[in-house]
């Protein structure tokens, strides 16, 4: 009876892809054992659950592994019916959420994680491709949320929120380590103000870790990228 | 019946992706051959943010990127010929396995398309696809059939680039990666994966094909003049 409906998640603490799990884990109200990994030095298990890409996170669900995040999200969807659905019944919705799901990961996220990385020329062009992908979200919203985002809580979030606050919660400390505006309420406003209403839903900021942990974190990843050598 | 319209490109994969599909769940659609050179109006209107084909048009609404595309047509027609198994376990390793490709998809492209020079099986690049295959044939397909078990599902689909446009890749780049004796189990698949009859009628010219792949490399490698050699 115990070992019915066992969930673990394997983690790490700052991945954005690991946020999206624990978020949906908790907004669904499903129990879960969460194991820390430490990265340099991946535990047997984390290499036997996901042996193709060794990455967290895997959800390990009765013992068996499911991997890569937004995988492991519809994953949840399908298993556990109670709570909030993270996608919508229509079909023409759910791809609609999939396509702007993958935007974020591909467009936004991957330029993010990329004008952390570098410097100089190659950051410039890595920023400016940045606001030109926000800048077509923007354009887009109307679409993706014709009622606005005012009255997006916790029992009618999604997968598409999800992602969005997986990607750019910590806008904040991006902020900080990069010393420019990231999510400027004067140039995509209706992305902002859609990212500060999630982030106001108590189970997101439970979720979100320490300002300060994260901002070292972003920082030696930024230092990391940028000096290999004097780690 | 709402009308189905599929925007696409003939030498495509991920084109043909769709058309498979659309063909395996009996759907009648219209198809457009899409000029890439020249983009029509439509096709701008209908994916203003990737502007790509293959785009599925249902009762006037867009729908845009193949995977995306797959799964509304699963979820639309779930009536005849599911393309992911009922198991939901069994789905998240599809989808896994599906994701696998198209983030691996770079290394396939610049390793046939980036470089200028013919080498040999030494090329790292080439040595990356062949890691790649190696991981499809192990983990992914191992001693089944198709990818999806005795049927051809969404798995297939999504590599079916693999089973019949790679040869020409291949052709194009004077190599041979998927054979019998490096890749027994993945090269039965597909010649299995050929001759499923909704494949095999439905597949662009190969003689075309190959010109076209050639031109693609030409326009790739003289945009790229420092591609590593």
């Amino acid at each position: 009876m115990a070992e019915e409906n066992k969930v673990i998640l394997h983690g790490f603490w700052p991945s954005p892809f690991v946020k999206r799990v624990e978020l949906a884990l908790k907004i669904k109200g499903i129990p879960y054992d969460y194991v820390e990994e430490d990265l340099p030095n991946k535990s047997s298990l984390l290499l036997e659950y996901n042996p193709v890409y060794k990455k967290v996170p895997v959800l390990v669900h009765n013992g068996k592994p499911i991997a890569e995040s937004i995988v492991i999200l519809e994953y949840i969807d399908e298993t556990w019916k109670n709570g909030p659905s993270l996608l919508p019944e229509d079909p023409y919705k759910r791809a609609e959420v999939r396509f702007w799901a993958s935007f974020l990961q591909q467009q936004l996220l991957q330029r993010a994680i990329l004008v952390v990385k570098s410097d100089g020329e190659a950051q410039e062009k890595a920023i400016e491709e940045l606001f030109e992908k926000l800048k077509l979200l923007e354009e887009r919203i109307m679409n993706i949320f014709p009622e606005g985002t005012a009255s997006i809580n916790q029992e009618n979030m999604g997968l598409l929120d999800i992602v969005l606050i997986s990607c750019f919660g910590y806008y904040k400390v991006l902020e900080e380590v990069l010393g420019f505006k990231v999510m400027d309420p004067e140039k995509t406003p209706l992305v902002f103000s859609w990212l500060t209403t999630l982030l106001e839903i108590p189970v997101v900021k439970e979720a979100i870790p320490s300002h300060e942990k994260e901002v070292l974190f972003i920082k030696y990843v930024r230092q990391n990228a940028l000096n290999p050598t004097a780690v | 019946m709402e009308e189905v319209t599929l925007l696409g490109f003939w030498p495509s994969p991920y084109s043909h992706r769709v058309i498979w599909a659309l063909k395996l769940k009996g759907v009648k659609y219209e198809y457009i051959e899409e000029d890439l050179g020249n983009k029509s109006d439509m096709l701008l209107q209908y994916n203003p943010v990737y502007k790509k084909i293959p785009v599925l048009v249902h009762g006037g609404r867009p729908i845009a990127e193949s995977f995306v595309i797959l799964q509304y047509i699963e979820d639309t027609w779930p009536h005849t010929y599911p393309l992911l198994p009922k198991n939901a376990h069994e789905r998240a390793l599809a989808r896994f396995w599906i994701k696998f490709g198209e983030d691996k998809g770079y290394i396939i492209f610049s390793a046939f398309f980036l470089v200028s020079e013919e080498k040999d099986l030494g090329d790292a690049g080439m040595k990356e696809v062949l890691e790649f295959l190696k991981i499809l044939e192990e983990h992914a397909l191992g001693d089944k059939k198709f990818f999806g078990g005795d049927k051809i599902g969404m798995v297939d689909i999504a590599y079916g680039w693999l089973s019949y446009f790679f040869k020409g890749m291949e052709e194009m780049r004077g190599v041979k990666l998927l054979e019998p004796s490096t890749l027994p189990r993945l090269h039965a698949w597909a010649e299995n994966f050929k001759q499923v009859s909704v494949i095999k009628d439905n597949l662009p010219d190969y003689t075309k094909l190959l010109v076209h792949l050639k031109s693609v490399r030409e326009k790739m490698t003289a945009q790229n003049p420092t591609s590593k050699k």
